[in-house]
């Protein structure tokens, strides 16, 4: 019971914020600030929740920390501020490749962990899991393709301000061809306890994506504050509470007391 | 407790129902299997008491990356005390 309720915290939060946003249009800014802010520090605890229930050197607790420190990055990098001189957009610029490195690097070792385990998949499953990997890559392609292309232009006409763009990018392109491996690890693990962090993971993973798509779309669109980009910041803000989500699941996976309970 | 599954050796019927309250009866299964083969070179349907030990060691990097190295000796633990090992 208590990991479904936890399934609904990524909609609640996304819901009420979202409702917020369109009831105060005069305060949209600031709610949707509140919002982005809110979750990407929400995403950063619960991953940190997860890496406290292990012990030092565990992998997991590795890979929910490389994982979370994402996102406490990008509240560094808000908390530096648009604009200002060429250093604070260098700074800026580096503070984004790190966070997305580590979002990449964090959401191959959760990707990895079935292997690391020793677990060997039947024929049919090994099949299941390349079949997933190739649809995941090229829906990966055909998200975050474009504007990388278009980034990398920006970055050849001399807009180092590009790079930003182009870690996000390569950041988001690796992240969703990972969805794969979490995809099916979660289903592998279904009826254990094991399968929430994962299943949670994943939908965090989906989020990003339709998050993704309709940013770009805003962006191209020229969309302007409304229903649009209060609906597209409600993805962001659900993406980063089903991470929230994920890394609390985690910790009460293997909390002592769980074997007692499902005996 | 989850079921884990019905290999026709109740030794190793009980380690994967254990296994399955983290990782599901499917994978539960399988990893009585893989491992019971990587250890003992023979199928979990052969197992016997005096082979958990060995299954337990094989066990534990699985069990260290996925609950943590903590609960992976209380889970090997609850494997030795149900078993009576």
């Amino acid at each position: 019971m208590k990991y479904r309720l936890l399934a609904f915290v990524p909609l609640v939060f996304a819901l009420v914020l979202g409702g917020a946003a369109l009831a105060f249009p005069g305060s949209q800014e600031t709610v949707l600030t509140v919002q982005a802010e809110s979750g990407k520090l929400l995403d950063f605890i619960g991953c940190l929740a997860a890496a406290l229930a292990f012990e030092r050197g565990d992998y997991l607790s590795r890979a929910w920390f490389t994982y979370g420190s994402c996102s406490l990055l990008l509240v560094v990098k808000d908390a530096i501020g648009e604009g200002g001189s060429p250093t604070t957009g260098l700074v800026r610029g580096l503070v984004v490749l790190a966070a997305n490195t580590l979002l990449a690097v964090g959401v191959f070792m959760l990707a990895r962990a079935w292997s690391v385990a020793g677990l060997v998949d039947d024929p049919k499953a090994r099949a299941r899991r390349r079949a997933m990997f190739a649809v995941a890559a090229l829906a990966s392609l055909a998200v975050t393709g474009w504007p990388l292309v278009h980034d990398v232009q920006s970055l050849l006409g001399g807009r180092f301000e590009a790079l930003v763009s182009i870690a996000s990018d390569l950041g988001d392109a690796v992240g969703l061809a990972l969805l794969a491996p979490l995809a099916t690890t979660a289903l592998a693990l279904r009826g254990g306890v094991l399968r929430w962090p994962w299943t949670f993971i994943t939908l965090a993973g989906v989020t990003w994506l339709a998050y993704d798509v309709s940013s770009g779309l805003i962006d191209h669109w020229h969309v302007g504050p409304g229903l649009a980009l209060v609906g597209s910041e409600a993805l962001r803000g659900a993406a980063n509470l089903f991470a929230f989500s994920a890394g609390i699941a985690q910790r009460l996976a293997v909390a002592p007391d769980e074997v007692h309970a499902a005996s | 407790m989850s079921d884990g599954g019905d290999s026709g050796n109740a030794i190793a019927d009980r380690i994967a129902a254990r296994l399955s309250v983290y990782l599901g009866p499917h994978t539960g299964r399988a990893a009585v299997k893989t491992f019971a083969q990587k250890a003992l070179g023979r199928g979990p349907e052969t197992l016997t008491l005096a082979d958990v030990p060995a299954l337990q060691t094989a066990l534990r990097p699985m069990l260290r990356t996925f609950v943590g190295r903590a609960q992976c000796e209380v889970v090997l633990k609850q494997i030795a005390q149900e078993l009576g090992v």
